[in-house]
C-alpha cells in the first residue's frame, strides 16, 4: 500500500469529522476558558509554596546565626539553614521563569524541548530540596530549637550527632544506590514508584523525551 | 464634587470600552475557531483514541488557544498558529497520559491492534490501519504525518514544527518509505 491509500483513509476520517458537533463556543462566551485548569498550574503553585518555605528557612537561619555568633555549631547551623532557604528560592525562581517563558504558539520542537527541560529541572530541583533532608534535618532541628527555646540541640544530643550524620549519609547513599540499581536492572515499576515518591515524576522519562527530540532534529 | 463626577464617568467609559473590546475579541476568536475547528478535531483524533480522552483534549486545546489568542498576530496565518498550539497541547497531553498509564493498556487496544493485521478491503479497515500506523509513531513523527496528510506545504510544516524545509523534505520521504514497508498496510 502506498501513501495515496493512506490519504484516502484520511479523507474518510475527514468526512466523518463533518458530522461531529461544532465546538462548544459557549465555553468562550462565559469566560470559563479563562479559568480552565492549566496542566502547569499545580507546578506553578508548588514553586510559590517553595519560595515561601525558603523565606521561612532564611528567617529562621538569620535569626539563629545572628543571635548565636559565639556558639560555632549554632552559627554554622543557622548559616546552613539560611543557605538552604536561598537555594530553595533560587531553584523555585528558575522553575517559575521557565514556566513563564513557555509560549505554546512557538514551533512544536522548541516548546517540546522547553517542556522536557522544565520537567528535568523540576525533578532535579525536587531531588536537591527533598533528598538533602537526610542530613539537613540536623541543622534545621538545631536552629529550630535554638530559635524556639534557646536550647542547644547539639549539647543535648552529644555523641548521638555523629550517629545522626552517619545515618543521613548512609540513607542518602542508599537512596541513590537503590535508584541507580532500579534504573540499571530495568525494574520500571519500582523505579516509577521511587520517582513518584521522590520527585513526583521521572527524570529518566524527561531525558528520554529530550533524546527523542534531539534524534528527530538530527536524523 | 464635579471632578469626582467626571472621574466616575471616565472610569465608567473606560470599563465600557474594555468590555466592548473584550466582547469583540471573543467574537473574533469564536469566528476563527469556527472556521478552523476541524484542525482541533483532527489533532485530537490523532493523539487521543478514547472518546472521553478526545473530548478532554479538544477542550484543552480550545482553552489554550483562547489563552494564547491575545498574542496572535493577525498578519500571520491563523492555521499555522493554531496547528502549533494544538500540536503542542496534544503532544504534552499524550506524554502526560503515557506517564499516568505506564502499565495499563486501554481495554479496546488489543482488539484494535488485532483488527488491523488482516488484509484491507473496506474503507473502515483502511482507516483502522491508518490509526494503527499513527499509534506506533512517536509524537513528533505523528505530527509530521498529520501535516502531510493535511497537504500543508513544506514551508508551513517547517514553520509549525521548527525544522528547516530541507529537513522536512527528508523526513517526509522517510515517512513515506516507512508507510510502504508497513505490514499492516501491506497485508
Amino acid at each position: 500500500m502506498e501513501f495515496d491509500d493512506m490519504k484516502a483513509a484520511w479523507q474518510t476520517l475527514d468526512r466523518r469529522l463533518e458530522q461531529q458537533h461544532a465546538l462548544n463556543l459557549q465555553l468562550f462566551r462565559d469566560s470559563r476558558a479563562d479559568k480552565a485548569r492549566s496542566e502547569l498550574r499545580p507546578l506553578f503553585w508548588g514553586q510559590i509554596a517553595q519560595i515561601f518555605f525558603g523565606l521561612l528557612m532564611i528567617l529562621l537561619g538569620v535569626s539563629v546565626w545572628s543571635n548565636h555568633r559565639d556558639v560555632a555549631h549554632l552559627l554554622i547551623s543557622g548559616v546552613i539553614v539560611h543557605a538552604y532557604g536561598v537555594v530553595a528560592i533560587v531553584l523555585a525562581g528558575i522553575t517559575l521563569s521557565m514556566i513563564q517563558r513557555l509560549d505554546y504558539a512557538s514551533p512544536v520542537l522548541a516548546i517540546q524541548k522547553q517542556l522536557a527541560q522544565l520537567r528535568a529541572f523540576y525533578i532535579r530541583n525536587g531531588m536537591i530540596v527533598g533528598l538533602s533532608w537526610w542530613l539537613f534535618w540536623i541543622p534545621f532541628v538545631a536552629s529550630f530549637f535554638a530559635w524556639l527555646a534557646g536550647v542547644d540541640f547539639f549539647e543535648n544530643m552529644q555523641g548521638a550527632i555523629g550517629w545522626c550524620i552517619a545515618v543521613g549519609v548512609v540513607g542518602l547513599l542508599a537512596t541513590w544506590g537503590f535508584h541507580h540499581w532500579a534504573q540499571r536492572s530495568g525494574r520500571a515499576r519500582l523505579l516509577k514508584v521511587m520517582d513518584d515518591n521522590m520527585t513526583g515524576s521521572s527524570l529518566r522519562k524527561a531525558q528520554s523525551i529530550l533524546d527523542e527530540i534531539r534524534r528527530f532534529e538530527q536524523d | 464634587m464635579q471632578t469626582h463626577g467626571h472621574n466616575q464617568a471616565g472610569k465608567g467609559m473606560m470599563q465600557t470600552m474594555a468590555f466592548t473590546a473584550e466582547k469583540s475579541r471573543r467574537e473574533r476568536f469564536g469566528e476563527l475557531l469556527e472556521q478552523h475547528r476541524k484542525i482541533v478535531f483532527k489533532v485530537a483524533n490523532t493523539y487521543a483514541r478514547l472518546a472521553d480522552d478526545r473530548a478532554d483534549l479538544v477542550q484543552e486545546i480550545s482553552a489554550q488557544l483562547w489563552r494564547a489568542f491575545p498574542g496572535y498576530d493577525e498578519a500571520r496565518s491563523f492555521s499555522t498558529w493554531m496547528y502549533r498550539i494544538a500540536l503542542n497541547v496534544a503532544i504534552s497531553h499524550l506524554r502526560n497520559a503515557e506517564r499516568r498509564d505506564t502499565h495499563t493498556l486501554p481495554l479496546d487496544e488489543s482488539a484494535h491492534e488485532a483488527a488491523v493485521v488482516v488484509g484491507i478491503a473496506e474503507p473502515d479497515e483502511r482507516v483502522r490501519a491508518l490509526e494503527a500506523f499513527m499509534v506506533q509513531l512517536d509524537p513528533l513523527n505523528r505530527a509530521l504525518l498529520l501535516l502531510v496528510l493535511e497537504e500543508r506545504s513544506y514551508r508551513e510544516i517547517a514553520e509549525i514544527l521548527g525544522l528547516s524545509e530541507t529537513n522536512v523534505a527528508t523526513r517526509i520521504s522517510r515517512l513515506k518509505q516507512r508507510i510502504r514497508n508497513d505490514t499492516s498496510f501491506n497485508g
